[in-house]
Order: structure tokens, then C-alpha cells, then sequence
């Protein structure tokens, strides 16, 4: 019976590829084995190329020139109750008057530049430091990379709900324990610690991850040129002045520009603290944030249109002047740079 | 046989020790606040407020808590309230997860791969296109894009999510088209004189030769999107994942301290696993220029 089964399987299959072979030969009526024509070929190739294109390229059009085109014209409208609009330009009107004289506006505003400045300021240089000892592979170097590198891969929630709890629980309680003072407040609620502990949070865990990519740069340097500043006597603090710094510049270029773009748009983790349970203090992030996802904040959409298109110019200024700043004053350019020349 | 130490060879210097000690204690601080985690979420809620330094009293009762008392209040589509618990939202974590990282780190590949292969003007403009871009510092269009999203019938959707990260603009596109560009032409032109079609090449030849570089994109584009919240927060707030639920977590009635550990702990179990799992390809690929296979 199995037998029988089986024959009869093997006879239809012959039977459906000789069916497509007779179809095949008759609907395209040409030599399977003749190479193509070019122009066939480059139909061929044509829809291969639009297929594969079609849905990133469909994606782009709605979702960045969609988006950015609504944004335009939303921040000219003006919805009333049941959602009608109008077009008008209060809402520029509204975004320069809060800008002058909304008080959570300004500090959200100067919270996230001092944020991003700070951050910046004390974390590139240490980052720097922790690269080179990394890319000269000193002791530990490799197990030290990896604990490093931990709180880059945990989920920023979980990573605030733990310090949440260490600021403002287990502060009071080592305070009690080291002092027997038993009025401490958390470092979160106590309004004149809760700024310096949330720019401290940001620049302690603003380090793991980065300095990667700083010792990754610093690795594709000659070895030949370190051992050549060795050899004339420099030591190690001068070849990381005169030699590792100037050549990895322009990542640090890109990273100090890269950040400077995101510095409106990060909330630098304050949504996550004012969420979890602990005090934030307002970024322009954590603003946006809080704003756009309450409930019936859709009438107010046209408003954070307006103040996103004025930060985008106030953003866009500040990066391109950098940006040409630290073109114009790369130590690594040699027609524009001075300290290289000075080695 | 001894592995072999690449890069400068020089004589530690007496700075070095300092720079160590710096790093112990950083290493040391930086995951102090986690052993509270740990600790908080195997202990008993009466003992760890009376004292969070504490290793006493544990338990596993709060984990057993997730299960039946971790909610997200959501409206229903019938306009009713209703409520996503530890299972659903676990669900809803992975489903977005493993496909908006499948987005993520496919798009790129693709467009990579068109752009490099048929280098016409407008895979040229496309490639441009994403270094201006990147440049380009756009603040506060997440009113629009929630709009958007609503008008296009996406908004709540985890399908939808999975459009709105199937995209191109980042490094990663810039990386798979100079590996594929990169790549000797005598690929295509054998795989065609078999026979080959543009599709099984691009399936059968050229996508295993970058596969290491997509899994590493998919991985931490994986973890990322593990531990998002803002995607689920702006575009899905009646659709939860697990990360925002333990954002909102506060706002439960009867809530407890120990029980939301024990959730944050859960949350990250995932990414460390995937992290130790895969540590070295991880920080390795990172560090030899970013990402590569």
C-alpha cells in the first residue's frame, strides 16, 4: 500500500514539473539556458531595486517629510473645542512671551543647557582618561571595560529606581547610622541637594558607554608614532596631549556637535526620576514629555509645534557655530591648528 | 599558546595604579545602587523600609505579587477601562521588541545594500541624504508624529511601531553600503552565472556575508527597545510594555516599594542576559569602530 502511495506521489510530482516545464516554455516561449537580454536585465534589475526600496523610501516620505511638514503647518493652527483650526500666528506669539516670562519654560530651558554643559564639561575629560587607560590595555583593563559598559545595557527605568531608592531611602538611613540624625532628608526631596544629586546622577552614568568609542579611536592610532614620541622622551601625559588628542579630534568633533543637537531634545532621565517616585527638576525633555502625553493635550499640540520649530533654529545655530569653531581650531588640520606643530 | 598582546606596548606608569583605583571605585559605585535592587526585590516590604542596607528577611513573595497584582490601567477599545497584567505586558515587551529591532537593523541593510549595488543618482541622493540628516538637529516634533500616527491608523499598534522603526536614517546604512560596496563584484557576477536572481543573492549570498553585523545591530537595537519607554509612552499608551508599566508603577493603588524592585529586576534580567551572553562581541564590535562583522 505504502508502495502504491509512493509511485503515485512520484508520478504527480513528474507529472506538475512537466506541467510547468510545457506552461513555462509556453508563456515565456524562450530558451531557459539563452542569456538575457540587457534591456530584460536591466527591468530585472529596475524591479528588484523598486521593490526593495519602496516600503524604506514610503517610510521616509510619511514619517520624517510627513511629519516634519505637519509640524510646520501645526504650528500655524489654532484648534478650537471640537478641534477646528484656524491658521494664525499666536502660537509663535505664545512660545516668544513663555520664553520671556513662563517660569518653567526658562527653567526647563536652563536646566537642559546647564545639564548638557556640566555633563560635557566634567565627563568628557574623564571619559578621555578612561579611554587611554583602556587602549593602552593597562591592568584590569579588559574586566574593568565590561562592568564599565553594565549600565549602558540596563533599562534607564530600572537604573533610576535604584538610585531613586539609594537618594532619597538609604541617604537618610546612613545618615542616621554614621550621625544618629534622624531628621535627614532624601537627597531627592531636599530642594537644596536635589539639582547638584540629578546633574551628578547624569555625569556618573553619562561616562559607561562613551569612553568605548574613545578608546576605539584611539586604537586605530600608529603605534609607531607612540613609540616614536617614546622614543624622543615624552612621557605619558604628553603623549596623550600631543599625540592621542589631537588625532582622535575629530571624533570628539563629532561626539561634542552630536551632543550639542541632542541637548533640547534629552530629558537626561528627570521624566523617569519624577515617575518612579522620586523629585525632578524640568529639562526641555521631561517638558515636551509631560505636556504631549497628558490627557487632551492634543489642542495644545500647535503650541509644542511652535516652540519645537523655534528650539530646532536655536539648536541649529548653536551646533553650526560650533561645528566651525572646531573646524577652524583643529589641532589635527595642520593649516589651521597650532599645538600639533608645537610638539 | 599564549595569546599575544596587540597595540603599544609601554611600561605601566606609576599614573596608571591611580587612574585603576579611580576606576575600582567607580566600578564599585556604579553598581552599588543595583545591589539594592537586588536585595529590595527577595525582602520582606516591612523589613526593607525599616531598613533598605539590610540582607535579612527574604522572600520571594514579591515576585509571586508581579504576576497577579503588576498592572497598567489602559482604556479598552470599547472605551471601557481596563487593565494589562505581568503576562500581557511581557507579551506586548517581546512583540515590540523583537520587531522593531528586526525593523531597525533590517532597513538599513536593505537600503545598504540597494544603494551599493545599483549606485544610480538616486541611490547616491539617498546616501547623501542620510549624512545631512543625521547632521540635522530637529527638536519637538513629537506632537506631529503622534498626529501622524494617529491619522494613519498606527497609533496603539505594535505593528505600527514596527513601521515607524523600519528606518533608514542612521550609521548603520552608511556601514552596511561601504561593506557592500566593499565587496568584490565577482560575487554577483558567479551567483549570476548559476542562475541566481537578485532576491537569492541578496538572501543567499550577500546577507550571510554581513550577518554578524546585523545580529550585533539587532541585539543592541533589541535591548534598546527593551528598555524604551518613550516609544510605548508617546505612540502606545493603551498598548504597554513591561519598561512603562514599571514607569507608572508608582501610581498604583497599594503599590510597594519591594514589589516594584522585583519588577525592575525582572525588566533588566533580559538585556544582562543577552549582555553576558554575548559581552565580548558586544564591547568588542563597539570598540573596533563602532559596529562591524
Amino acid at each position: 500500500m505504502r508502495e502504491l502511495l509512493s509511485r503515485l506521489w512520484e508520478g504527480l510530482c513528474d507529472f506538475l514539473y512537466d506541467t510547468k516545464c510545457a506552461l513555462y516554455h509556453k508563456i515565456v516561449k524562450k530558451d531557459p539556458n539563452k542569456p538575457l537580454r540587457m534591456e530584460t536585465q536591466r527591468r530585472k534589475d529596475m524591479v528588484f531595486y523598486m521593490c526593495f526600496m519602496a516600503i524604506p523610501v514610503i517610510q521616509f516620505c510619511i514619517m520624517w517629510i510627513g511629519v516634519n511638514f505637519n509640524n510646520i503647518l501645526l504650528a500655524f493652527k489654532e484648534y478650537d473645542a471640537d478641534m477646528n483650526y484656524t491658521w494664525t500666528l499666536n502660537n509663535f506669539k505664545d512660545v516668544f512671551e513663555n520664553l520671556q516670562t513662563d517660569k518653567e519654560v526658562q527653567l526647563s530651558l536652563q536646566n537642559s543647557v546647564l545639564f548638557h554643559l556640566l555633563t560635557t564639561v566634567i565627563s568628557l575629560p574623564t571619559s578621555l582618561f578612561i579611554s587611554f587607560y583602556f587602549y593602552k590595555k593597562w591592568k584590569w583593563a579588559d574586566q574593568l571595560k565590561l562592568i564599565l559598559f553594565l549600565p549602558a545595557m540596563i533599562s534607564s527605568v530600572v537604573t533610576v529606581t535604584c538610585f531613586y531608592y539609594l537618594a532619597d531611602r538609604g541617604w537618610p538611613m546612613l545618615i542616621e547610622l554614621l550621625t544618629g540624625k534622624t531628621d535627614e532628608l532624601g537627597l531627592l526631596v531636599n530642594n537644596n541637594t536635589r539639582l547638584p544629586v540629578l546633574i551628578g546622577y547624569n555625569v556618573f552614568y553619562s561616562l559607561a558607554g562613551s569612553f568605548l568609542f574613545y578608546s576605539s579611536a584611539m586604537s586605530g592610532i600608529d603605534s609607531a608614532i607612540s613609540e616614536a614620541a617614546q622614543l624622543d622622551g615624552a612621557n605619558i601625559l604628553q603623549e596623550f596631549w600631543y599625540i592621542t588628542l589631537p588625532m582622535i579630534f575629530p571624533l570628539l568633533t563629532t561626539f561634542i556637535v552630536g551632543g550639542l543637537a541632542g541637548m533640547m531634545i534629552g530629558d537626561h532621565g528627570m521624566y523617569a526620576f519624577s515617575q518612579t517616585g522620586g523629585n525632578a527638576v524640568p529639562t526641555m525633555g521631561y517638558y515636551f514629555t509631560l505636556y504631549v502625553t497628558q490627557d487632551g493635550a492634543e489642542r495644545r499640540y500647535p503650541y509644542f509645534s511652535a516652540l519645537g520649530l523655534v528650539l530646532t533654529v536655536m539648536t541649529c545655530v548653536i551646533v553650526f557655530s560650533v561645528r566651525a569653531l572646531l573646524r577652524r581650531y583643529d589641532p589635527f588640520n595642520e593649516n589651521t591648528g597650532d599645538r600639533r606643530r608645537g610638539i | 599558546m599564549k595569546k599575544q598582546r596587540t597595540g603599544p606596548r609601554i611600561k605601566e606608569p606609576k599614573g596608571a595604579k591611580v587612574i585603576m583605583v579611580f576606576l575600582v571605585i567607580y566600578a564599585v559605585c556604579l553598581i552599588f545602587p543595583y545591589t539594592i535592587a537586588v536585595n529590595g526585590a527577595f525582602r520582606d516590604w516591612g523589613s526593607f523600609v525599616d531598613n533598605i542596607f539590610a540582607w535579612k528577611d527574604f522572600t520571594l513573595e514579591n515576585f509571586k505579587k508581579i504576576f497577579t497584582e503588576f498592572n497598567y490601567p489602559v482604556t479598552m477599545d470599547n472605551g471601557m477601562p481596563g487593565k494589562f497584567y505581568f503576562v500581557g505586558l511581557l507579551i506586548n515587551s517581546v512583540l515590540f521588541s523583537v520587531g522593531c529591532a528586526f525593523a531597525s537593523s533590517t532597513c538599513p541593510l536593505i537600503v545598504g545594500y540597494c544603494t551599493a549595488r545599483f549606485p544610480n543618482a538616486f541611490s547616491r541622493f539617498v546616501i547623501n541624504l542620510v549624512y545631512v540628516l543625521m547632521a540635522l538637529p530637529i527638536v519637538g516634533t513629537i506632537a506631529s508624529e503622534i498626529q501622524m500616527t494617529q491619522n494613519l491608523g498606527i497609533y496603539n499598534t505594535i505593528p505600527g511601531m514596527w513601521f515607524l522603526k523600519f528606518n533608514f536614517l542612521g550609521m548603520y546604512t552608511l556601514i552596511y553600503h561601504a561593506n557592500f560596496k566593499s565587496m568584490a563584484k565577482e560575487y554577483f557576477e558567479a551567483a549570476y552565472m548559476d542562475g541566481a536572481g537578485h532576491f537569492t543573492i541578496f538572501t543567499k549570498i550577500m546577507v550571510p556575508m554581513v550577518s554578524k553585523t546585523w545580529t550585533l545591530a539587532f541585539l543592541l537595537s533589541f535591548i534598546g527597545f527593551w528598555s524604551d519607554y518613550g516609544t510605548p509612552l508617546y505612540f502606545m499608551p493603551d498598548n504597554p510594555t513591561l519598561s512603562l508599566a514599571l514607569l507608572n508603577f508608582n501610581k498604583l493603588p497599594g503599590s510597594i516599594e519591594t514589589m516594584q524592585l522585583a519588577a525592575a529586576l525582572l525588566l533588566a534580567i533580559p538585556s544582562l542576559t543577552l549582555f553576558v551572553l554575548f559581552r565580548k562581541k558586544i564591547v568588542g564590535n563597539i570598540q573596533t569602530g563602532g559596529i562591524k562583522g
